[in-house]
């Protein structure tokens, strides 16, 4: 009973401190000056140094979702609808979802543990002394390359996971590729992919702020900065999933797809 | 005719939870002196210390820098006294990802005193030379002693030529050599005429280079004077500080 009262007292203050920091940032993001150099450095970091274990997670999603659907469906002679079945499990829920999962764990850890030793060695203290805005300085840069490139590296990923599944789809189960493309991209409506493009800035939204807000309230020494950044993962991905259910379920109910 | 306040701390207190870290204290800090804070580990030195630019805010009290009180003002509202008061951290607190170069610029470029170019590379190279820190422009952090860091952080935090300098314990972990160098720093800071604040447990740096001291023990002050009063009058307190006797009871 004590537990459930301690976790949701933590989880009401996590709410008000993840509304207030969204708040910051959104008001910070417009005043001079703007840091686009290290909006762009960040872009860097988070995304070219991340394409790598994306394009390894796009070819294996590709690859284990065509032998599964494809070797399954073939019993019944239904290995046709594969390329359906594979755009539509890839945009709007696996692909989009692993992405930002692995995403959460690679970008979001980094940023965690980057502003929580960056508190625990003062260096957020220094800024602040020497007159300069923790938040707009290092927070608002992060957010903005978050947004911008956790979307497209979500795209890529289920690009490539699509062009895999393709390829596996003609080996293994003997479907033209092209047709096999051109099936699966006229599938679904437009809305669909874009609906799974808000969704992954969403969720970007949700990686940025949660790690920062863990790296920016670390209140004991060096020796928490791991367990700061594996709670600000778990919290991430809590949030993530609930998000998921939630936009799935007004995707469902007000757009009538 | 003495000179006039810079800082004024009043009723100044402390708390967190049910423990009174600081009580009720009163002290005026004037233009151009150095003024000394002396006071064990964990007697909220650095609270107190961080309280003037802001960093920190007291339970309750005044700061009052310059005429005005920080307190109650927002981060925005303090950056002119932060431009005004500079602060040494204990550590450094250099930023890991520049180099000193980079460190030292950082204050100029993010408050448009200069662009990157020719003049700022003087103007670094100028304040390395001064705080006998030349050829270490293109170090990191990691790569220089503890002594060097500080030295490297007090020179970050000249380099808006502040008229106050708050320095929180500079020569803690650092070995006679080091902290003989760094006082000579701080007296070159004092006798150019910047007002410093010095929070710190050694002794022999507090009566070498303050012109006031204030001794604090469980939470208060217990006295307050010049460097020989103290050492004079208050030695029974001074030495009970030494041999790590609280409250100098």
């Amino acid at each position: 009973m004590k537990n459930s009262v301690r976790i949701l007292s933590e989880f009401s203050s996590f709410i008000k401190s993840f509304a207030s920091l969204c708040g910051l940032v959104f008001s910070q993001c417009w005043k001079k000056p703007i840091y686009y150099r290290l909006i762009i450095k960040n872009i860097y970091d988070f995304g070219y140094r991340s394409l790598f274990i994306v394009i390894l997670f796009g070819i294996t999603i590709g690859i284990v979702l065509t032998l599964h659907t494809g070797l399954s469906l073939q019993k019944y002679g239904a290995k046709l609808y594969v390329p359906k079945i594979i755009i539509l499990a890839l945009f709007s829920e696996v692909g989009t979802v692993m992405a930002i999962f692995v995403l959460a764990g690679k970008i979001g850890a980094g940023i965690t543990s980057e502003l929580a030793s960056m508190k625990v060695t003062e260096q957020l203290d220094a800024l602040r002394a020497l007159g300069v805005s923790p938040i707009k300085r290092v927070v608002v840069p992060k957010v903005i390359a978050c947004i911008l490139i956790i979307p497209i590296l979500s795209v890529i990923l289920n690009c490539i996971a699509f062009l895999t599944s393709a390829y596996v789809g003609h080996t293994e189960l003997h479907l033209d590729p092209i047709d096999f493309l051109a099936r699966g991209l006229y599938t679904p409506p437009l809305t669909f992919f874009l609906f799974g493009v808000f969704k992954t800035i969403v969720f970007a939204l949700f990686i940025a702020i949660t790690s920062c807000h863990y790296g920016l309230n670390i209140t004991k020494g060096s020796y928490e900065v791991g367990r700061t950044t594996m709670k600000s993962i778990v919290v991430t991905f809590i949030l993530i999933i609930f998000g998921d259910l939630f936009l799935t379920k007004i995707y469902y109910s007000f757009l009538h797809i | 005719m003495p000179n006039k306040p810079v800082i004024e701390v009043k009723n100044f207190h402390v708390t967190y939870g049910d423990k009174v870290i600081l009580k009720d204290l009163n002290f005026t800090i004037r233009e151009k002196e150095c003024f000394t804070i002396l006071g064990e580990s964990g007697a909220g030195k650095t609270t107190l210390l961080s309280s003037i630019i802001g960093l920190k805010r007291p339970t309750e009290g005044e700061v009052i820098v310059e005429g005005q009180n920080v307190v109650n003002m927002s981060e925005e509202e303090l950056v002119p006294i932060r431009k005004k008061v500079a602060y040494a951290f204990q550590n450094g607190a250099l930023f890991d990802s520049m180099t000193v170069f980079e460190n030292l610029a950082f204050p100029l470029l993010e408050h448009g005193k200069v662009r990157l170019g020719r003049t700022l590379r003087k103007k670094v190279k100028e304040e390395l030379e001064e705080f006998e820190l030349g050829g270490t422009e293109d170090l990191y952090p990691s790569e220089l002693s503890g002594g060097m860091k500080k030295r490297v952080g007090i020179a970050r935090s000249m380099m808006l030529k502040p008229k106050v300098i708050l320095y929180d314990e500079p020569t803690v972990s650092l070995d006679p050599y080091n902290t003989a160098n760094l006082v000579k720093t701080m007296l070159k800071l004092k006798q150019k005429g910047t007002t410093s604040v010095l929070v710190t447990h050694n002794m022999s740096v507090a009566l070498k280079i303050s012109d006031r001291i204030a001794l604090l023990s469980n939470g208060k002050i217990e006295a307050i004077g010049t460097s020989r009063t103290i050492e004079k009058d208050y030695n029974v307190l001074l030495k009970n500080f030494i041999e790590g006797v609280k409250g100098g009871n």
